[in-house]
């Protein structure tokens, strides 16, 4: 096996070739290390890349796994995170030159777990500013779709999704707010999952707001999704909002066939405007799939999903804008224009607003939930089509443009996701084909509180059942 | 629902201490109008009976179960 089909192995099995020590932790490191030399240069995936730290760690790991002493399946595994979470001794700058030269003075949870498990830290990844998206001049170089330099990689994981399908890296951590790990997913043919809000600690993770901030992976498939969330998952003495709720053993619960599982497909997930044909015929080739897996199909409705916008958009920037007001005051000039002005349109909601917004949210919930009771999981397309061009963003002059982009087909992005950010329960995308321009194309799958594993049983016997992942984009093999 | 101008934007946040220069006030005053028509739709989607509960709620946040 060349060094280049070696980095597009998925972490499951390049941690079976390094238990049965068919391959060295260093010699991984190094293959991901030229490639990100390569590649990144056109990706912009990263924004630090730590080389000489990520090599002392894959010896280390090396010493310890020949010495009997291996930590976990994720020992000696390469990674990357979003710059956004917190290393100790590096640079993360939330993708904002406010922060360009912020050196953490700790690692923030989800790293110190990772590193507890042997994982072998690459870099930080580019992201939209502060998460918030869409940045208009990214300060660290404008982050590209793998599959195609012209398209975006979709935001704000935009370095950990993309990282990740150009085989730069075994796994990443993304943040999801509203969509931010799954729509990133879906536009690059990755798996990206959010998990139950307070699954997965927030302790040392720059906030978006704060109630619907989710820390997550993405990978190759959902079995590597499954082992780096068991090293995530669980309460946190630093994160308050940390859920004591037990953690199962998730990948053990993967099977090949979903005999029994219940699936709904979410009517209002599967038409236009906000899903294109491509898209909808994907999904539809998938719930066959499902079908003949053992998975019982049925349609359900959440009439609410549409109307979902009008809730977590001033939620969302009347958190934002609360956390971001001490930086605002001192250097509002710094912000990304784009950034700036969605935190100040938060600053200016009135407060009637935002109570409405949160009865709102309670309603949406109730409906995911009362859908839930009746399937396991709920299925639909992960966005309307394959990843569109890469987009500044004009500046708006009327509140016609804005309803347009707010609220109009102009918010097509985030109308697949939003509503299980809403909830707060899980949910992941898996790829399940590509457009007629070669895009990848993704499957939206959620779940009940805390059953990530049903989820993630659905994500891996389907991904198991086709070869949608295997597939390689143009940049990765130049 | 009646949309505020751009002087008015400029006033609210200057109350809060935040100085914005006129080019950013225009989108800013754009957006703001267009969230506060969007609230409208909040209304249909309530009733009289949807407590905001805590966010927290369901989730066992701090518990060790």
């Amino acid at each position: 096996m060349n060094a280049d089909e070696l980095a597009f192995l998925p972490l499951s099995e390049q941690a079976g070739r390094i238990g049965r020590g068919e391959l060295s932790p260093v010699e991984l490191t190094e293959c991901y290390l030229e490639r990100i030399a390569r590649c990144d240069d056109s990706l912009k995936a990263f924004i630090t890349v730590l080389a000489d730290d990520a090599l002392a760690a894959a010896s280390e790991a090396e010493a310890e796994i020949l010495a009997g002493g291996r930590r976990s399946p994720l020992h000696g595994i390469p990674f990357a995170v979003k710059d956004q979470i917190l290393i100790e001794g590096v640079r993360v700058t939330g993708g904002s030159r406010i922060l360009a030269d912020h050196v953490a003075d700790r690692d923030a949870t989800v790293v110190a777990r990772l590193k507890e498990a042997g994982a072998v830290l690459l870099g930080t990844l580019n992201t939209h500013e502060f998460h918030m998206g869409p940045t208009r001049d990214f300060p660290f170089g404008t982050p590209r779709n793998p599959w195609n330099l012209e398209r975006t990689p979709g935001g704000s994981s935009s370095g950990s999704a993309a990282a990740v399908a150009a085989g730069l890296c075994s796994f990443s951590l993304g943040g999801d707010t509203s969509g931010s790990i799954r729509g990133p997913a879906a536009y690059c043919g990755v798996v990206g999952l959010k998990a139950t809000w307070s699954r997965v600690s927030r302790d040392g993770v720059f906030p978006l707001a704060w109630s619907f901030d989710c820390v997550g992976p993405l990978a190759r498939s959902a079995l590597d999704a499954a082992l780096v969330l068991q090293a995530l998952a669980g309460r946190d003495p630093m994160d308050p909002t940390s859920s004591g709720e037990s953690v199962p053993d998730y990948a053990a619960a993967l099977t090949d066939d979903l005999d029994g599982v219940r699936v709904g497909v979410v009517e209002e997930m599967m038409t236009e405007p906000y899903t294109g044909t491509e898209a909808r015929d994907a999904v539809e080739a998938a719930l066959e799939v499902l079908r003949s897996l053992g998975a019982t199909v049925r349609p359900v409705r959440l009439p609410l999903m549409d109307d979902s916008k009008y809730a977590i958009s001033p939620l969302v920037l009347l958190e934002a804008s609360g956390h971001h007001r001490p930086k605002l005051l001192e250097s509002y000039h710094e912000y990304d224009y784009n950034t700036r002005i969605r935190l100040m349109v938060g600053a200016a909601l009135p407060s009637g607003v935002a109570a409405q917004a949160e009865r709102a949210r309670v309603a949406v919930t109730r409906q995911v939930l009362e859908a839930l009771e009746e399937v396991d999981v709920l299925v639909g397309a992960a966005a309307s089509g394959g990843a569109p061009a890469l987009a500044r963003g004009e500046p708006i002059t009327s509140k016609e443009e804005a309803t347009f982009v707010l609220f109009g087909t102009g918010a097509v992005a985030g109308h697949h996701s939003r509503v299980f950010s809403l909830a707060g329960v899980p949910a992941l995308s898996v790829p399940c084909g590509f457009d007629a321009d070669g895009l990848p194309l993704g499957l939206h799958v959620a779940g009940r509180y805390f059953d990530e594993t049903a989820v993630l049983r659905v994500a891996h016997a389907y991904g198991k059942a086709n070869t949608w992942s295997r597939n390689r984009p143009p940049l990765a093999v130049r | 629902m009646r949309d505020l101008t751009v002087e008015q934007v400029e006033r609210i946040l200057a109350a809060q201490g935040y100085d914005v220069p006129a080019d950013d006030l225009v989108e800013i005053t754009a957006r703001l109008n267009a969230q506060l028509e969007g609230a409208a739709v909040l209304d249909r989607i309530t009733t009289d009976e949807t407590e905001s509960w805590y966010a927290l709620f369901p989730f066992g946040c701090g518990d060790e179960r």
